[in-house]
């Protein structure tokens, strides 16, 4: 589509400067999503080098499939898009098949009464680096699709209309995904429930 | 009203409870659901302050160092051709395609012929119909890229502001695609005779030439004259025409084909 480009920085002047054969204009992109990208990653992946890894997986995927961003779209979602599949590609291939399950249920028939966590002895809840690695594990009990929509929500603070065009669900399913995230967050951290307020 | 659910809590900590005045009133009057939007709201808040390994500053000019090595290694675009990366897909199909229709017309030249050819097995009518689905796709995408530049708003002193340069950077670069196919179906036209499909390509050529070799961002007065200069042509009405003859032939062979099988 033509566009009417007063500043020449926009991202969609980058993706065409690049289209046109200018590998160089890529990089404004890089640089301006990169910070981005990572905490998203990071919140997905759990460490930092898988994060990394994802970060230059989608800049690279983007990168290849620039010919099929629509200039009308905005670019950083849809490379948080990209950054999604990767993430969940990644998540699922190192996880042993039949963790997740519930991927399959994206409408949220599956039973939510199967989140029991041990409870914490009374010496791990004194610390809060243990209350962290907690967490962390709560994380971890989410599948792919629920972590993505749960980073995308809370911390990224997207609207659900939003989050569902990334995560290629409907809206009923997206709303789901973030619910039953939270559900289970909150019931793995049920015990500490104290020492969080 | 009954007690608040959990959907409800957490539709209403995001913003999207459909009725939020409801809800609201209901958590000031009942202690029990507000001491449970309470917990979920701690709850959240954990989560929001757990920490993110923080980058440099220039971490984006790190990603763009690794991955630029991996960019160089497989998939640098080339930029003396100005063509991009998947125009390299784009012309090595065209070449295949044109090649097949090179082949199917000197194998239907020199193949020793059988005394009796049903019409799906003549090669004659096999190259005409590769050629004939290949134009049409490439006449399609002509189409589209001259209407977007003939249709498309070229003016930007709106509202007395200095007129803005217009990107064609896209158009560009697809008719610098274009362009490379349209030699490659001119040649094959010409070598199987189809006066017509070689007309309009040729008639093409020039539209897309003047578009490839345009700078990515041109003035309203560089944009207004080309505008024109597909408007004078008339090159779109032509292709549009040449297009729909296109088709006719294709579905008549195709016809052809299905009642010489039978």
């Amino acid at each position: 589509m033509v566009r009417m480009d007063h500043a020449d920085d926009s991202d969609a002047t980058q993706v065409a400067k690049t289209l046109a054969g200018n590998q160089e204009a890529f990089r404004p992109l890089v640089e301006r999503y990169s910070q981005r990208l990572f905490r998203l990653a990071y919140r997905i992946a759990g460490n930092e080098d898988d994060a990394e890894e994802l970060v230059q997986e989608t800049f690279l995927k983007a990168y290849r499939n620039l010919g099929k961003f629509e200039s009308r779209s905005n670019f950083g979602t849809w490379l948080y898009r990209i950054c999604a599949n990767c993430s969940l590609d990644q998540l699922r291939k190192r996880r042993p098949e039949g963790v997740f399950q519930e991927l399959d249920d994206p409408e949220g028939s599956m039973s939510q009464g199967d989140l029991s966590h041990p409870s914490p002895s009374p010496e791990r809840l004194m610390f809060s680096t243990e209350m962290r690695q907690e967490m962390e594990a709560a994380i971890q009990q989410l599948t792919p699709t629920e972590r993505m929509a749960f980073a995308l929500r809370h911390h990224e603070g997207l609207g659900i209309e939003e989050i569902s065009e990334i995560l290629g669900l409907r809206i009923s399913a997206t709303k789901n995904a973030v619910f039953r995230g939270v559900q289970k967050l909150r019931r793995a951290l049920a015990p500490f429930a104290e020492q969080i307020r | 009203m009954k007690h608040l659910d959990d959907q409800q809590l957490i539709a209403l900590y995001y913003g999207d409870a459909a009725r939020a005045e409801a809800i609201k009133e209901h958590l000031c009057s009942c202690m029990a659901c507000r001491e449970n939007f309470q917990a979920l709201q701690h709850t959240l808040a954990a989560f929001k302050n757990a920490p993110i390994p923080e980058r440099d500053t220039d971490y984006g000019s790190q990603v763009w160092y690794a991955i630029s090595q991996r960019l160089d290694a497989s998939q640098r675009v080339s930029s003396m051709q100005r063509v991009s990366r998947f125009s390299i897909w784009r012309l090595a199909a065209v070449s295949a395609l044109a090649a097949m229709v090179v082949l199917a017309f000197f194998a239907g030249r020199y193949w020793p012929r059988k005394p009796v050819q049903t019409a799906a097995a003549n090669p004659a009518q096999i190259r005409q119909g590769v050629l004939l689905v290949a134009v049409s796709d490439h006449l399609d995408h002509a189409q589209m890229v001259l209407m977007e530049l003939a249709n498309a708003d070229g003016d930007g002193a709106t509202n007395g502001t200095t007129p803005a340069n217009v990107n064609i950077a896209t158009e560009q670069a697809r008719a610098q695609e274009l362009l490379v196919s349209n030699r490659l179906y001119e040649q094959t036209a010409q070598q199987t005779g189809d006066a017509e499909i070689q007309n309009i390509l040729s008639a093409l050529e020039p539209v897309l030439l003047e578009i490839a070799h345009s700078p990515n961002e041109v003035s309203s007065q560089q944009f207004q004259q080309i505008q024109d200069r597909i408007r004078s042509a008339g090159i779109l009405f032509k292709v549009r025409v040449v297009s729909s003859d296109v088709r006719d032939k294709e579905r008549s062979l195709a016809r052809r084909n299905g009642q010489g099988q039978t």
